[in-house]
């Protein structure tokens, strides 16, 4: 079954001629900046957590996020989230604006990024829209400048899409002056649906002028070669929420109050047992990013967003074609033999 | 809200982020007039911290004010869509006439329109006060969670849709209004409250001469 999912489908190539980059000049940090300033917010690692709860967590959220903030990943939750974490330890914080739900002034002003989610749940249906406050789709740029006002001028703000977005839905996302775009997959894999957005996301931002434009892969990506290949297809940062799942406390998890006492006791007869579910997760961590440096080294690419669909062979005709749609040009790198596809 | 005097800032060849910080540089119950705005900029105001009186002589574009919560507004002109979104405390006040959305999700502070305001007034509204002397568009108070819709010249089609919560108060027609919604008489407590915000928003009238609208329950 997992040979039919799209990722599994395409081959990273390695670059044998290709004067490889030593591992510590690898930059693999990524920027945001604002349409309205010259600030930069930046991640050291092209990943985000983006549906970490402290209340999973229970004592042990103030040390993940301060291990978070360590590895430079930032996290999308509300601040109030982050209320009991020491100021110290809160990582890159991304906010979250959903188009049913009002502003909220100490949100947007305490973020270091801002999302715009069209997503609204009735019942079990998603559905999507954009805010309905919109009376047509041009007022989104006032929307948005609005918004980065509020917040003080500094915070990149971003629209979330869906996996099926049109080319017209992010055209206006990038015309509204976005600073970045999130693309979401719901599904329990990256489907194709997703990768063709992808594309079709970075193209659009290429004709526009603004090749580097980041986009947010919000999608269950399960190891650090599909996200090196996601980024090849044209994302800036990928969640890494699937990679780290089967370390995340779960929500169903929780113990009830009766078990908790019992739970609370097993911890410390044996404290060893919390610190390992962080140390799991930092070992984790760390090797995701050191796969993640060295596919980039033996792509023979020194910076993140270097990696092109020219690092990319598909097993199918779908997928090549879908791979050639996203190769852009990239002045640091000769052009690749196409006669080799 | 009585007419402001004193400094006066010619914004003609000002960015709206000078003009912004040139308002965020007030001290505190300073009071600005604000002359020559360059169309009707989107955006205005938000993003705006001090806590002063400013008037501004000339019309505002859509999504104004967002988010305002420590500034007293008067604008001599028009507002676009969605002046006052979320706003949260402090005034504003439209001379003439606002958009679609006005006052959307606000939950605190009052917005006052002078002229008619369009579709979907106080919509999603979560507390505050929004009063509106014309006429305005149709789905007033669309999803209403909380706070005070004041219209004093009647409603459109479908008045309170989706509402939840909070209290619409109407002089005149008003065209329908949905099942889930019930018309009230006026209790003295809806007298005073109502009485106190005309008066807070500068309008003339008699509060016994509004009808209450609330939620009653039931799907809309």
């Amino acid at each position: 079954m997992s040979s039919s999912r799209p990722l599994d489908q395409l081959h990273l190539l390695r670059s044998p001629l290709t004067a490889r980059v030593p591992a510590r000049k690898l930059d693999i940090s990524v920027h945001f900046r604002t349409h309205a300033s010259q600030r930069k917010v930046q991640f050291a690692v092209p990943f985000m957590l983006r549906s970490a709860k402290a209340q999973h967590w229970d004592k042990l959220w103030p040390e993940f996020c301060n291990r978070l903030g360590q590895f430079g990943i930032p996290v999308r939750c509300p601040a109030s989230e982050l209320s009991e974490v020491p100021a110290a330890s809160v990582p890159v914080r991304v906010a979250v604006r959903r188009c049913a739900d009002a502003f909220q002034l100490e949100e947007l002003q305490t973020a270091d990024l801002i999302e715009l989610d069209g997503r609204q749940t009735e019942g079990n249906r998603i559905q999507w829209h954009w805010p309905t406050e919109l009376s047509r789709t041009d007022q989104l740029a006032p929307l948005i400048d609005s918004v980065r006002a509020a917040a003080g001028g500094n915070s990149p703000v971003g629209i979330v899409l869906p996996e099926a977005a049109s080319i017209h839905d992010i055209q206006a996302a990038k015309q509204a002056e976005a600073d970045f775009i999130t693309l979401v997959c719901t599904t329990s894999y990256v489907d194709a649906a997703l990768l063709w957005s992808l594309v079709q996301a970075r193209e659009i931002c290429l004709r526009e002028g603004e090749p580097q434009l980041p986009i947010i892969l919000d999608a269950a990506v399960t190891s650090a070669e599909e996200a090196v290949k996601c980024m090849a297809l044209g994302a800036t940062v990928v969640a890494i929420d699937s990679i780290l799942a089967p370390h995340l406390p779960r929500p169903e998890s929780k113990p009830t109050k009766s078990s908790h006492r019992s739970l609370l006791t097993e911890l410390g007869a044996q404290p060893s047992k919390t610190d390992s579910v962080i140390d799991r997760i930092v070992q984790t961590l760390q090797q995701t990013i050191d796969e993640v440096v060295d596919w980039h080294e033996a792509c023979g690419v020194s910076r993140a967003g270097e990696l092109d669909a020219s690092t990319l062979r598909a097993a199918t005709s779908d997928l090549a074609r879908l791979c050639q749609l996203s190769e852009w040009p990239t002045p640091t790198r000769p052009p690749t033999d196409d006669s080799s596809r | 809200m009585g007419e402001l005097e004193s400094k006066q800032l010619d914004c003609q060849h000002l960015s709206l982020a000078s003009v912004r910080e040139h308002l965020n540089a007030l001290a505190p119950g300073s009071e600005v007039r604000l002359t020559n705005l360059p169309g009707s900029p989107s955006g205005f105001g938000s993003g705006v911290t001090a806590e002063a009186a400013v008037e501004v002589d000339g019309h505002v574009g859509d999504f104004a004010f967002l988010l305002n919560h420590r500034t007293d507004w008067i604008v001599a002109g028009k507002a676009g869509d969605g002046c006052g979104h979320s706003m949260c405390g402090s005034s504003i006040l439209v001379r003439e006439s606002a958009g679609h959305y006005a006052g959307a999700f606000a939950t605190g502070g009052l917005l006052v329109v002078h002229g008619q305001a369009g579709r979907r007034c106080g919509f999603a509204m979560c507390g505050g006060d929004v009063l509106v002397r014309s006429t305005v568009g149709d789905e007033a108070g669309l999803e209403m969670h909380d706070g005070i819709l004041a219209l004093a010249n009647g409603a459109g089609e479908r008045l309170g849709s989706g509402m939840r919560g909070g209290t619409i108060y109407v002089r005149g027609t008003v065209k329908s209004f949905v099942s889930s919604v019930r018309k009230f008489r006026m209790k003295d407590a809806d007298c005073m409250r109502l009485s106190l915000l005309l008066a807070r928003a500068g309008v003339r009238g008699d509060a016994k001469e509004f009808s209450a609208y609330r939620f009653k329950g039931g799907k809309n």
